[in-house]
């Protein structure tokens, strides 16, 4: 589903290179973990697939379900199924939850030529997926995440995520400053969400969330590379040990120079 | 005669002229007009003319109101009425059956397009002279040229009495129309409300034009809260792009009265929405809001003036503008408290949002402070539609149109979301709905803000 070979990415802004030759390949009904320590990258590789200006790719390619993604604007790549969950989601004030989600929706049916959903089955499908992810009614019709805590702001995410169903979706941190009910909510609606149709890609700086959704891969990234890559254990070996372990082992494969 | 007045006399001759012409007609036709009132204000116009002055002329320092000086409108005072109806009416302003209807067309009562629903309500036109009518005491046409001249041409208008206790059931639609003419012509819209103790009242006044493209509204507006009474005020400004609008509002409050008006102006070739308030009793409060739009070269002043003149009143005042293309918006909030308003709350804000860079907003919200015992806040703003925000949106596969309209739409519904007139609320939606989409983000900025200086003053 998802090819990534060998990506170079900068800040546009200053040409500083943040993503240092990222592989990743991912198939339909995978879940990967990326995770790593702060400022590794992480959220810049998640950028980068959802087309966002503030970097520029400046080698490498990325394929979506065979086709190229990085020539499409940022709309494109999510009409085609990519859907990321912001690790910082924007408020839009006076831009009503509902009013925004049912567009997103209708504009997805209708790039894949299915049929718009009427007001009236939207609010069932909406209320549903709500009440799931424990938002009040009343908050969802507010402006989108305005005034909304920081837990709110990610389970308003996993709404938008289900609403949507992704072929692939990317969670950015979704699970950091949820307390441990909000956790088990968001997890559930990812294994709700997993199927052998759709790919799972979770952005974390913590084990705790995959307790609660059991990778099949797990990918350490460090210093804008993947310094190591396996399965659900590698989570585990990195609570104990912690990250520097594997700084150290990648600082080695780099001949020392990586090492900070 | 001074060397001012003669001045003033030479530039607007024309005025004098018509002036004299207005009269003659006025006294063939037996109005029972005050002439008093009139010839005092030709007077002070005489004296002091258009405040085209550029030094010293604090007021009207970033609109420029010479294109109306230099320029000759027709004053079409025997103007009989246009051939209107209501539904082209209704497609150009908020207009519905179930309300009480006064239309006004080139500032004359149109009887056939006006009606009175409500038991407790008087509705007549100023040519109906009524003699216990307070037209005049409000707006001072000492203040400035336009009042005065508007006074010096009062022709006909509308006069809405709200008796004491009596809470009006249908909201008041008062329609000014300015219809086209070989000339490019001046209307005078003129209009006197007052609410007696302790009655309510929802009351739009709309100016649009039909057929016209450079006419130029003179409008002015006294309104009388009473004590205790309670007036939800709305203001609908959609007049041609080429025209020229200049409205004064002048509103005094009684004890314990409220006043809460929200105003849509539309920008002009030069507009103009003034309004002074007048907190003259204890407990009275006002909350002003208005939303602004501006494309093309058009212009829009929101000047606003609340004066607290006595202890415990409360006002507030909160504007939004969006301004496209180069055109460009002033907004100016004074706010005064005097020495004996103590215990008054006075809150001001302004916000912009630009839409291209060739667009410019001078923002000036201020307070004069006389009293010890208050609290005041004020602020502006203007900056540009986020970058981070329109990533979201197309992040979740909106297209750039709807993502800059919704963006749009959600700034302005904060101002639209204050109306309580269930019709004027859903009408302004919808005509976003309609007229946003056209606009584009103007692409990334790399971090940076999109969008023309902001001038602070
Ligand atoms: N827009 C940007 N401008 C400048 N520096 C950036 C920008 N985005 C990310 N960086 C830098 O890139 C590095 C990686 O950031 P990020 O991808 O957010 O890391 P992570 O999500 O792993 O914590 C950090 O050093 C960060 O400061
Ligand atoms: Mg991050």
């Amino acid at each position: 589903m998802l090819e990534i070979k060998d990506i170079h990415a900068v800040v546009a802004e200053n040409q500083t290179e943040i993503l240092k030759g990222i592989n990743l390949s991912v198939k339909a009904g995978e879940v990967h973990a990326i995770m790593g320590p702060n400022g590794s990258g992480k959220s810049t590789l998640a950028n980068v697939l959802a087309g966002q200006p503030d970097y520029e790719v400046s080698s490498g390619t990325i394929e979506f379900k065979k086709e190229d993604l990085l020539s499409l604007p940022p709309d494109e790549r999510a009409l085609k199924g990519i859907f990321l969950a912001f690790q910082y989601p924007m408020e839009l004030p006076g831009v009503r939850s509902w009013q925004f989600i049912k567009a997103a929706l209708d504009a997805k049916l209708r790039y894949t030529n299915q049929k718009e959903l009427t007001a009236r089955e939207f609010d069932k499908i909406f209320k549903e997926t709500t009440a799931s992810m424990d938002i009040s009614e009343d908050l969802m019709r507010r402006s989108v995440n305005e005034g909304f805590s920081g837990g709110e702001k990610k389970r308003s995410e996993m709404i938008q995520m289900l609403m949507l169903s992704p072929d692939l979706a990317v969670l950015d941190e979704t699970d950091s400053g949820l307390d441990i009910d909000a956790l088990k909510t968001v997890a559930n609606g990812v294994n709700q969400h997993r199927s052998k149709n759709n790919a799972v890609i979770l952005v974390t700086h913590y084990q705790r969330l995959l307790n609660y959704i059991k990778p099949d891969y797990v990918h350490v990234l460090i210093n804008g590379k993947i310094a190591k890559s396996g399965g659900p254990e590698l989570a585990k070996e990195l609570e104990s040990k912690g990250y520097d372990w594997v700084k150290e082992v990648a600082s080695e494969k780099d001949g020392g120079k990586g090492k900070s | 005669m001074k060397q001012k007045e003669l001045a003033v006399e030479n530039k607007y001759s024309r005025y004098l002229t018509q002036y004299s012409e207005f009269e003659e007609w006025v006294a063939n036709n037996s109005s029972p007009l005050d002439d008093s009132l009139r010839s005092e204000a030709i007077n002070e116009f005489r004296r002091i003319g258009f405040p085209t002055a550029k030094r010293g002329n604090e007021a009207w320092k970033f609109t420029n109101v010479n294109p109306i000086a230099n320029q000759d409108f027709d004053f079409d005072f025997k103007s009989q009425d246009a051939e209107l109806n209501s539904k082209m009416i209704s497609e150009v302003t908020p207009y519905y059956d179930q309300w009480n209807t006064i239309t006004l067309v080139n500032g004359i009562y149109n009887r056939v397009l006006s009606r009175t629903l409500d038991a407790g309500i008087v509705i007549k036109a100023l040519r109906d002279k009524d003699p216990n009518c307070s037209l005049g005491t409000h707006a001072d046409v000492k203040s400035n040229g336009f009042i005065a001249i508007n006074t010096a041409f009062i022709n006909d208008g509308a006069e809405i009495l709200v008796s004491n206790n009596y809470q009006c059931a249908a909201p008041i639609n008062i329609v000014h129309i300015s219809t086209g003419n070989s000339a490019p012509r001046v209307t005078y819209p003129r209009t006197l409300i007052i609410l007696e103790s302790n009655s309510s009242a929802s009351i739009i006044e709309s100016y649009i034009s039909i057929n016209s493209d450079s006419q130029f509204t003179n409008a002015v507006t006294e309104i009388a809260v009473g004590e205790g009474a309670q007036l939800n005020h709305y203001r609908y400004l959609h007049e041609s792009p080429s025209g020229f609008h200049i409205g004064s509002t002048v509103v005094d409050q009684k004890a314990d009265s409220s006043f809460k008006t929200v105003s849509y102006s539309k920008g002009s070739k030069v507009g103009r929405n003034d309004l002074l308030v007048r907190l003259n009793d204890a407990g009275a409060s006002c909350d002003i809001r208005g939303l602004y739009f501006t494309e093309g070269d058009e212009h829009i002043d929101n000047h606003i003036n609340v004066d607290h003149a006595a202890p415990n009143t409360y006002s507030n005042q909160y504007f939004k503008g969006i301004l496209a293309d180069t055109s460009r918006a002033v907004f100016s909030g004074k706010t005064l408290i005097r020495q004996i308003a103590q215990k008054s709350e006075a809150l001001q804000g302004d916000k912009n949002l630009i839409l291209s860079e060739g667009a410019r907003v001078n923002t000036k919200p201020s307070l004069e402070i006389y009293a010890d015992d208050i609290q005041a806040a004020h602020g502006a703003t203007a900056g540009a539609i986020p970058d981070d925000q329109i990533m979201y949106m197309l992040a979740r596969g909106l297209d750039m149109e709807t993502a800059t309209s919704f963006l749009i739409q959600g700034f302005a519904n904060e101002i639209i979301d204050s109306i309580t007139l269930k019709e004027f609320k859903e009408y302004l939606l919808n005509y976003f709905d309609i007229s946003m989409p056209k606009f584009r983000f103007q692409g990334f900025g790399k971090g940076k803000v999109y969008g023309g200086p902001v001038e602070r003053v």
